[in-house]
């Protein structure tokens, strides 16, 4: 398999903190990596030091296989575009004059691409008006543009859609497939909102205090999920004894539910619960989230 | 390195800022052609020019490093050094159309006064010199903008470095000038009538003379040499004594606000070589 970017053993200290300890990773040409991680986990710390933002304690990384610290990585940056933090735009400028400036910077000869740059973010209409007046999804869609400036084949996007609204989240979503898809950009983004990335991602590395705990395709990370039957019932004292007889993996969730993980004949545990004397409220099939499964590899001391 | 430079240019031409510091520039220029009470340029007060250049500078850089636009640059590939070079070239650049903006009204309103008393030499001492100085103005001002990433606090510290370097040139520049005796009232009580050898060695050859001479003019414009009396003159304490005074000079000269100093010296020193004083015109 082709990558675009790999680590090895890449570790950031500030000072004796580890940001990132000994960190591997792989990002496929063409995939939509997605980045998961708690607050602090080194999400971007590890974005930064892939931009050339801070330099690595030890250890290294290649992009389009240029090592880091050799001449030719600046080349190889060149295939690249960021969006780190808050989207890096010049407030008193157009969105125009925006991509012209970085046009300037990137030594581009014209700026033939402009217009259909605007259009692919959707901000062709946008005319005179500065980026300081523009919303948040704009200056988003904005900075993206500039990182698109120059044609990247791979786009870093560092929480994306972090303060947007649902309107700004589903036009991101669709910018990020269809860079994907049609201009076949391999994308890295970095992102809290866990249900949302479910929907982009086709492969994730899952962060955790630095360390790279594991690192997974989508079609991986389905067949890992656990389908369960979440149940109600009026005693979940009774539901484990009878369960326990039948031999099923269950979790009581609280006095009245439970998640059952397994396929269950429901006549016969419908009817031993009867005899029992429990009352079954209510039953539905339940996917584990990406959110569950984060959890479970990362414990939930913090939010993710 | 041209992309850069390319790319600043685009970046200044479209900031108001620019316009309308060009202005305040423009405005200090007038001001201060309007309020020097001479041509000769002895009450030259060009520190507001500086501290529009300071704010200027430090609101350009200082602003990229608030929007996050400097990280476009080195995510490209562009080298850090690189990127504060374009800086420091821009921030040059700037200064220069600064001064012309500061040159131009002084320029158009004191070239007729400037004309009749100074010569074409001082014309273009003034010319260049001030650009000049103005440019190592703006390399301070660019270095301590690019180190410092917040916006207000590169912009405070450029204002302060002004006005710390005009306090402590000021300071050094008094020390410097301390004398190193301490004449008391009567000069005839702490110095000796010289010899005619004595004078003459004096006129001729200065530096062989040992020990210290005062010359003192009466009314007529005769001069009188004196040499002090060793047994009597009295050493001021304030005096800096060498190697110190070598250092203290050296500090003093490179300081960039002592250049200003030097420089409006350098002009009145023109004006005793151009001639007597005349007679001020209003301008």
């Amino acid at each position: 398999m082709d990558y675009v970017l790999e680590t090895n053993n890449l570790t950031k200290k500030y000072r004796r903190y580890p940001a990132l300890n000994e960190l591997n990773m792989h990002v496929p040409k063409g995939a939509i990596y997605g980045l998961v991680g708690k607050n602090g986990a080194g999400k971007t710390t590890l974005i930064r030091l892939i931009c050339g933002l801070q330099e690595p304690t030890s250890g290294s990384f290649t992009l389009y296989l240029q090592e880091n610290g050799s001449q030719s990585i600046a080349n190889a940056r060149r295939r690249m575009g960021a969006v780190v933090e808050t989207p890096s735009i010049f407030l008193n400028m157009t969105a125009e004059d925006n991509l012209k400036q970085q046009s300037m910077i990137l030594g581009l000869p014209s700026y033939e691409g402009i217009p259909e740059l605007l259009k692919l973010v959707g901000l062709e209409n946008t005319g005179k008006k500065k980026a300081r007046n523009f919303s948040l999804g704009m200056k988003q869609r904005l900075g993206i543009a500039v990182a698109l400036v120059g044609d990247p084949d791979f786009l870093m996007l560092d929480e994306p859609i972090n303060g947007l609204d649902p309107q700004g989240i589903v036009e991101m979503r669709e910018l990020i497939l269809k860079l994907n898809r049609e201009r076949q950009v391999t994308v890295l983004i970095s992102s809290h909102i866990l249900d949302e990335l479910s929907r982009l991602a086709t492969h994730y590395g899952i962060l955790d205090n630095g360390r790279m705990v594991l690192e997974l395709s989508a079609a991986e990370l389905e067949s890992k999920f656990r389908s369960c039957v979440c149940m109600e019932v009026s005693d979940t004292a009774v539901l484990a004894r009878v369960l326990d007889s039948m031999n099923v993996e269950y979790k009581i969730l609280t006095a009245t539910t439970a998640n059952v993980f397994a396929k269950t004949n429901v006549t016969r545990l419908a009817a031993a619960l009867e005899q029992e004397g429990c009352e079954i409220l209510s039953m539905r099939e339940k996917d584990e989230s990406l959110e569950s499964f984060f959890l479970s590899l990362v414990g939930g001391g913090d939010h993710a | 390195m041209l992309n850069l430079l390319t790319a600043e240019l685009h970046r200044v031409r479209r900031d108001p800022i620019c316009w309308l510091l060009l202005a305040a520039s423009a405005l200090c220029g007038v001001f201060f052609s309007l309020m020097s009470s001479a041509y000769y340029f002895e009450d030259m007060d060009i520190i507001p020019f500086y501290v529009v250049l300071a704010i200027f500078i430090s609101l350009s850089i200082g602003r990229e490093y608030a929007d996050g636009t400097l990280r476009n640059k080195i995510i490209v590939g562009k080298s850090k050094s690189l990127i504060f070079l374009s800086k420091l070239v821009s921030g040059i650049g700037i200064s220069l159309c600064l001064t012309l903006a500061f040159l131009l009204p002084c320029a158009i309103l004191l070239y007729k006064p400037v004309l009749s008393v100074k010569p074409a030499l001082v014309l273009v001492r003034l010319g260049l010199g001030f650009p000049l100085l103005n440019l190592a103005w703006a390399v301070l001002f660019t270095v301590v903008s690019s180190l410092v990433s917040a916006k207000g606090v590169g912009g405070i510290i450029n204002l302060v470095l002004i006005f710390a370097m005009l306090v402590s040139s000021e300071y050094l520049r008094h020390g410097l000038k301390e004398p190193e005796y301490l004449p008391p009232d009567d000069p005839n009580a702490y110095t000796l009538p010289m010899t005619t050898e004595e004078i003459e060695q004096i006129e001729n050859d200065p530096f062989t003379f040992e020990g210290f001479v005062m010359c003192f003019e009466d009314a007529d414009g005769t001069f009188t040499y004196r040499k002090a009396d060793p047994s009597k003159v009295m050493e001021n304490p304030h005096y800096i004594k060498p190697p110190l005074r070598a250092i203290v000079s050296a500090v003093n000269t490179a300081l960039p606000y002592e250049h200003v100093r030097g420089y409006v010296a350098c002009l009145l020193q023109s004006r005793k070589e151009s001639g007597p004083r005349r007679s001020r015109t209003p301008v």
